[in-house]
């Protein structure tokens, strides 16, 4: 018996999205985590509108980089919030898509564990990553 | 019978490719739902292969006939 989905990975799980930025290099201590909003600083010191609940900021971003943000929307996807400056230097979209690819592995690894579904094989070839998981039947 | 397996795809570009086996009938849809709701539950292709029908399951098989009558 065999069955496809194919989807577009949207970012709904607050731990996910953490690991996923760990990956990318920021360590645990430099992710806040917020319930409510808060609003981003600019590279000026400069509180923006823009608020977020989860942030990176700035001074563990680049030395003339604003904070980094991701909001929750109302239906619980979180959306980037990056300044066009941050977007040019290295955070733009194919940074995004990296993440992306890293809170889908994640996302498998801890929802499938549930099910009781282990990593048996893991392998990147070309940017993509190939993971098979099995159990007992 | 074969040990269920699943194998996941993920593209560069964070497109997700879940391919269930091994796993009776339909239910290896209840199997992922709650993965494909975490990653956001935007599915652009789901396809299954005859096998999926061919187990004697007449709660599946209900289902699937009244989705074709509606």
């Amino acid at each position: 018996m065999s069955h496809y989905t194919t989807l577009r990975t949207k970012i709904t799980d607050e731990s996910a999205l953490v690991q996923a930025l760990n990956d990318m290099g920021f360590v645990p201590e430099h992710v806040e985590c917020h319930a409510e909003p808060q609003h981003l600083v600019g590279y000026h010191g400069d509180q923006r509108p823009e608020t977020a609940h989860v942030i990176i900021r700035r001074q563990h971003v680049g030395s003339a980089s604003n904070d980094l943000g991701f909001v929750r929307g109302e239906d619980g996807s979180y959306q980037a919030i990056i300044s066009e400056y941050d977007q040019r230097t290295g955070y733009g979209s194919a940074w995004l898509q990296r993440l992306q690819q890293r809170y889908a592995y994640h996302t498998t690894l801890a929802h499938l564990a549930r099910q009781g579904f282990a990593l048996a094989e893991e392998r990147t070839e070309a940017g993509t990553v190939h993971m098979i998981l099995s159990r007992r039947a | 019978m074969e040990a269920p397996r699943i194998e996941v795809v993920i593209s560069p570009e964070g497109v997700v490719t879940i391919h269930v086996q091994g796993v009776q009938g339909l239910s290896c849809v209840d199997l992922t739902a709650d993965l494909v709701a975490a990653l956001g539950g935007q599915v652009t292709d789901q396809e299954w292969t005859l096998e999926a029908h061919q187990t004697p399951e007449p709660f599946a098989y209900k289902i699937w006939q009244e989705k074709n009558d509606a």
